[in-house]
């Protein structure tokens, strides 16, 4: 099984990458470093829901394609009810990627590294914080729930 | 301007917000930008048509807000409140507020984050957590 994590470590070299296109790296270097958050959480969830009432419709909303992204909103808002400051981190991310994969206007090598750095401070918070997931259990629930109905 | 006059501004603004009968008064949701600036009191409005939406009180939520505004005199230098949309997911909103930190390192940006998101959110209504984000950038 593929480790996310490595999307963030493979940031690390992108950023020491010699080539002319240096800006079309440092969007990679954005949406690498989200979708390795993202995809960590949204397997540490998936593991979490295992068993649950609510491990059909999370299920679904990974992975059927008619979810869209949805799972991205359920997984951000799972994550600030757990602790808030990696959701905002994480929402942070979504942020910039979105910039980075829309937006054309100058996309900096600032903002590349600082994805890596929000993705590293993320990712070494997020292990501890989900220890306490089932005290969230509830509210992830009716999140889950929530964000199924869009279908 | 001043911070403290910024927050002393925003609370009167957001205070008004929960005058009663305010919301009936409301005309039909404007497809207008969901931007606020602080003098003109833009927000007042379209932040009214977020809470509608939402069907929420705001109470505490725009007091936390103050109250981090507040803490942050000295360090600050902006901040915005938007309502934020993704990108690929235009149901998906939250209320965001960006500030814009002096700080000469990117270890003292996640402190002042970690504090702040701390003292925010520990006011905010659990249930209102995934509604608001806190975000922090270094200037």
């Amino acid at each position: 099984m593929f480790d996310p994590k490595d999307f963030v470590e493979l940031c690390n070299d992108l950023m020491r990458f010699s080539t002319s296109f240096s800006e079309a790296i440092n969007r990679t270097i954005a949406g690498r470093a989200y979708y390795g958050s993202f995809l960590l959480t949204r397997e540490k969830v998936r593991a979490l829901c295992r068993g649950s009432a609510v491990e059909r419709q999370y299920n679904l909303l990974c992975d059927d394609p008619r979810a869209g992204g949805l799972i991205h909103e359920a997984v951000i808002r799972i994550t600030k009810q757990i602790d808030p400051f990696a959701g905002d981190l994480l929402l942070s991310l979504r942020k910039r990627r979105n910039r980075a994969d829309y937006d054309l206007t100058p996309f900096r090598m600032i903002e590349a590294r600082d994805a890596i750095d929000d993705a590293d401070d993320y990712i070494r918070g997020i292990v501890t914080s989900f220890r306490n997931f089932n005290v969230y259990y509830r509210l992830v629930e009716r999140i889950i729930l929530e964000v199924y109905s869009k279908i | 301007m001043a911070v403290s006059y910024i927050a002393t501004s925003l609370m009167e603004e957001l205070r008004a917000t929960d005058l009663p009968g305010i919301f009936r008064s409301l005309p039909e949701v404007s497809p207008e930008p969901l931007i606020y600036y602080p003098v003109t009191g833009v927000l007042v409005y379209n932040f009214q048509l977020f809470l509608l939406e939402k069907t929420r009180h705001p109470g505490g939520v725009l007091e936390a807000i103050s109250r981090v505004l507040t803490s942050l005199m000295g360090q600050i230098y902006e901040y915005s409140i938007n309502i934020l949309t993704d990108k690929e997911n235009y149901n998906w909103k939250t209320l965001e507020v960006v500030i814009g930190v002096r700080s000469k390192n990117r270890k003292d940006l996640i402190e002042i984050w970690r504090k702040a998101s701390k003292e925010f959110y520990s006011s905010v209504d659990i249930e209102d957590r995934d509604k608001v984000a806190l975000i922090f950038e270094k200037l």
